[in-house]
């Protein structure tokens, strides 16, 4: 179906709408043309504009990881684009340039090599980015243990300013007890 | 020893248990999923072969060290047969992308749909490791995130999942990054599409993070006044408040429709009764009909049954409906034994629309008597 608005490319989006005089019409509009269109520009501010593009228009990640830069000024961004696009994660070896194609990374350390990259773009998609959620299991655990051997340790100085050197002693032990199992589960997580 | 003996039945007979008593007229269904990648490996868009089969045998080996999971069955995506493949996508099960480079993919089912009211399933290896997701009729978002819930944390004992303190649960695609939570409502709309209010409630949802997209995945024409709502926000919110947000929203959409259809029925116009009397008049004497069709006639029919326009019809469950219409289900269940033709699809799904939603079905319906109406178009 051709696009009722320049009549040239195929038409992606179809809504009814009803006209002057109450007849339904069809309407129809190409990537083009509704990038152009009223309803997803007027009072939009440019963030949500693109957050919003991004979904009716799945626009690539390549694009917006482009136009995070945009603050840097042209040229400089020009310089470092061939840079960048050659960058590797030192993982799983995929460049920047891929990430752009395909909008999807190769591995987790992609996030470390790249977050210079991504993070204007992660900003532009998700509210900020800091996670706010559900964390793993074991790594509840770890950070439980890490609480504790600071709480024990605060503990331990107590005991060592009153010069109770008995309880102190225990209190150590607890500690040293604590580090080993805190360096069991990071050693279980890396795996 | 590789057991390649597949049920097939638990693959043929995918779906809910409906409720008649629910409400589900305007939310039709809810789904959440879950996305999580397993530490030590690359993510799907950079592994190989190997590299995929091992995470799958790995899934597999917690799959059947978890009792709450003893319940599901495990498939390869390479023993499935292509129509079941088919039903799958045609249930918003899989992607697209399942289907290509099957080697090191699966999918573990929960069995017993027919006495299920949710649809449970974890994707083993589709753009991430592992998709966890739950589907249910009408608004029960909070419901399907504790299924997909209950499933991650059991096998967070048994896997270590890709994670990050700054970014949450790390994705392959970067917009799931962080909790790895959709949570998708499907709104069929026809009162705000015939108001053209829907332009403005896209524009409101998209500003506060919500997308909308088509019924039919991956496409963007919208079918049948059918919306799916879902957050596009998953770094940065917590799981409670995504979940509680799309409610809220959900809620919200059920008022908007229902006073765009008020307005609508205080000054019904002849052409929105002509448009649905001769929606009415298509499928009561379409010989085929396809999907798209179909559905885009049942929306109106639908809408005309709530305004009380016609009375010719049987009140029905849309997205009931639809679900038995999709080529998948005909070829399945209707044409067994053989490949069919388009044609041939398309005659069974028009003689199972009349089955539904006619009162007086006279015409004496028989999908076994395709290719037999060479007589002036009667079946014989
Ligand atoms: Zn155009
Ligand atoms: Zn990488």
């Amino acid at each position: 179906m051709i696009c009722d608005n320049c009549r040239k490319n195929e038409a992606f989006i179809h809504f009814i709408t009803v006209g002057n005089n109450g007849e339904l019409q069809k309407m129809n509009l190409c990537r083009e043309c509704i990038k152009d269109f009223s309803f997803l520009n007027d009072t939009v501010n440019d963030k949500q504009k693109e957050s919003s593009l991004l979904n009716v228009l799945a626009i690539d990640l390549g694009n917006l990881i482009d136009g995070g830069f945009a603050d840097e000024g042209q040229n400089q961004y020009e310089l470092s684009l061939n840079v960048r696009e050659n960058k590797k994660c030192s993982n799983c070896g995929t460049t920047i340039a891929q990430v752009k194609k395909s909008g999807r990374l190769g591995c987790s350390k992609c996030y470390e090599d790249f977050m210079l990259e991504l993070k204007p773009f992660i900003k532009i998609i998700q509210s900020g980015i800091e996670h706010k959620g559900k964390i793993p299991l074991n790594c509840n655990k770890r950070l439980k243990i890490e609480k504790k051997i600071k709480d024990l340790k605060f503990k331990l100085e107590e005991q060592i300013i009153i010069e109770n050197f008995e309880e102190a002693a225990k209190l150590r032990d607890k500690i040293t007890s604590l580090q080993k199992q805190l360096h069991l589960s990071v050693k279980r997580n890396k795996k | 020893m590789e057991d390649r003996d597949i049920d097939l039945k638990g693959l043929t007979d995918i779906g809910y248990k409906y409720d008649n008593q629910l409400k589900q007229d305007i939310i039709l269904n809810s789904a959440a999923y879950l996305y999580r990648n397993v530490s030590g490996y690359k993510f799907n868009e950079a592994n190989d072969r190997t590299e995929r089969e091992n995470i799958l045998f790995q899934i597999q080996e917690a799959k059947s060290s978890i009792k709450f999971l003893n319940n599901f069955k495990f498939y390869y995506i390479r023993d499935i047969p292509r129509l079941n493949r088919q039903l799958l996508m045609d249930k918003h099960l899989i992607s697209d992308s399942m289907i290509q480079k099957i080697a090191g993919k699966g999918i573990i089912l929960k069995s017993g749909f027919a006495n299920n009211k949710k649809l449970t399933a974890i994707i083993i290896n589709e753009d991430e490791h592992l998709k966890i997701q739950c589907h249910m009729a009408g608004i029960k978002i909070k419901d399907c995130y504790r299924e997909v819930i209950k499933i991650e944390k059991k096998l967070e004992k048994k896997l270590s999942f890709s994670f990050s303190q700054n970014l949450g649960y790390l994705t392959s695609n970067p917009s799931v990054l962080g909790t790895g939570l959709k949570v998708e409502i499907l709104a069929h709309l026809p009162s705000l599409v015939i108001s053209t209010r829907i332009i403005d409630f896209i524009k409101n949802l998209n500003q506060i993070g919500y997308g909308v997209s088509s019924y039919i995945t991956d496409s963007n024409e919208i079918i049948g006044n059918l919306f799916r709502i879902s957050n596009l926000v998953t770094l940065g919110k917590n799981e409670e408040s995504i979940i509680e947000e799309l409610d809220a929203i959900a809620h919200n959409i059920i008022d908007e429709e229902n006073n765009a259809k008020k307005e609508i029925s205080s000054e019904i116009n002849f052409i929105i009764e002509d448009s649905v009397f001769r929606s009415f008049g298509m499928l009561k004497y379409a010989k085929v009909l396809s999907f798209e069709e179909a559905v885009e006639l049942l929306s109106i029919i639908k809408f005309g049954l709530d305004l009380k326009i016609i009375d010719e019809v049987k009140n029905f469950n849309f997205y009931k409906l639809i679900d038995l219409i999709t080529d998948s289900n005909i070829e399945l269940n209707h044409i067994k034994n053989k490949k069919a033709s388009i044609d041939e699809i398309d005659f069974v799904r028009a003689c199972i629309v009349r089955d539904e939603i006619l009162k007086n079905n006279i015409a004496g319906l028989d999908p076994a008597s395709f290719g037999k109406m060479d007589q002036g178009g009667k079946n014989v």
